[in-house]
């Protein structure tokens, strides 16, 4: 892969992840006060499952049933971890919505990040284990802002 | 002698001051509590303040989707609900709506305080997730991006304006049905 192809995958990838990540925080800062009863988890699944078959359409790759994959369920266990810690102060409006929108943006950035990594690896999804998937997130968390 | 009788009619000049300025501090206060305290209403009277609520916060406030309603049914363009309301219309609705309930609220002395805190915290929260949710309509329709169904979408904002239609209804009976 030349590095000037790498580049414009890269720069549509980024572009993708943006926009999604934009719409899952704008969703997750509407709902915050709603956030207990995991309605902003359901909008934001429903964007990340198209975020990443987008990404899978940039790398030529097609996505099946993403959501009965256990891997989807490791990246789903992330975002439900952070949405208990982000309940306790979604109560709180203007607040809370802020913090709420905030998080779940770096959450999605991170995840769809995570995901072009293992793409570019020349990777599925479903070809790898609950760790690599939680390694490839931390990965994509320490270095997402050089992308 | 003549100094005595000036003084004792600059004493009662500002006696008669005083008494003026009390009556009229009464007065504006009587009027002041008046317009803030929630008189009985009688049946006859609640039901017309009601109509009137009705007819100028909601029914004209949703003239223009009424009106595209209408000529969609004339024009036979679309009969599917989703496709109506896919652009989140009613979130604007409800976060207009709500933010007036909000400063009735705000700037009436409520009838019952707890009531009028816990519908003033709904329709907060009315204001916050119909106000993102129509951002996020708007950006999504910017971007040409499918994310969310449309019947979830347009069957919230549906259920978004009914709360807040009935949670305004209590701002406005806390307020006094002024």
């Amino acid at each position: 892969m030349n590095s000037d192809f790498e580049k414009k995958l890269r720069d549509r990838a980024k572009s993708i992840i943006r926009n999604y990540s934009i719409a899952s925080g704008t969703a997750s800062g509407a709902l915050a006060i709603v956030a207990f009863l995991s309605f902003d988890t359901a909008f934001s699944i429903s964007i990340v499952i198209k975020m990443i078959s987008e990404l899978a359409q940039l790398f030529g790759l097609s996505i099946n049933d993403i959501k009965s994959t256990p891997q989807f369920k490791t990246l789903v266990q992330k975002f439900i971890v952070v949405s208990v810690s982000k309940s306790v102060i979604s109560f709180i409006p203007v607040l809370g919505n802020v913090t709420n929108g905030v998080m779940t943006y770096y959450l999605i950035e991170s995840i769809g990040w995570a995901v072009y990594e293992i793409f570019k690896d020349g990777r599925n999804l479903s070809d790898l284990n609950e760790e690599e998937v939680k390694s490839y997130l931390e990965h994509a968390e320490r270095n997402k802002a050089q992308y | 002698m003549l100094e005595a009788v000036l003084n004792t009619e600059y004493l009662s000049l500002e006696v008669e001051d005083i008494t003026a300025g009390t009556s009229q501090l009464l007065s504006s206060l009587t009027i002041l509590i008046g317009q803030n305290s929630t008189p009985a209403l009688t049946w006859d009277d609640s039901i017309q303040a009601s109509i009137k609520w009705l007819f100028f916060n909601v029914i004209l406030a949703l003239l223009p989707l009424l009106l595209n309603l209408i000529l969609v049914k004339i024009g036979k363009v679309t009969t599917d609900r989703a496709e109506l309301l896919k652009d989140g219309e009613l979130f604007f609705f409800s976060t207009s709506i709500a933010a007036a309930s909000v400063g009735t609220l705000l700037f009436q002395i409520p009838s019952n305080l707890i009531i009028a805190s816990v519908v003033w915290y709904c329709l907060i929260t009315i204001i916050m997730v119909s106000t993102g949710l129509f951002a996020l309509s708007s950006f999504l329709k910017l971007k040409k991006m499918d994310v969310i169904d449309k019947k979830v979408f347009s069957d919230s904002s549906a259920w978004c304006a009914i709360i807040t239609i009935i949670l305004s209804y209590f701002a406005f009976v806390q307020g006094g049905m002024k």
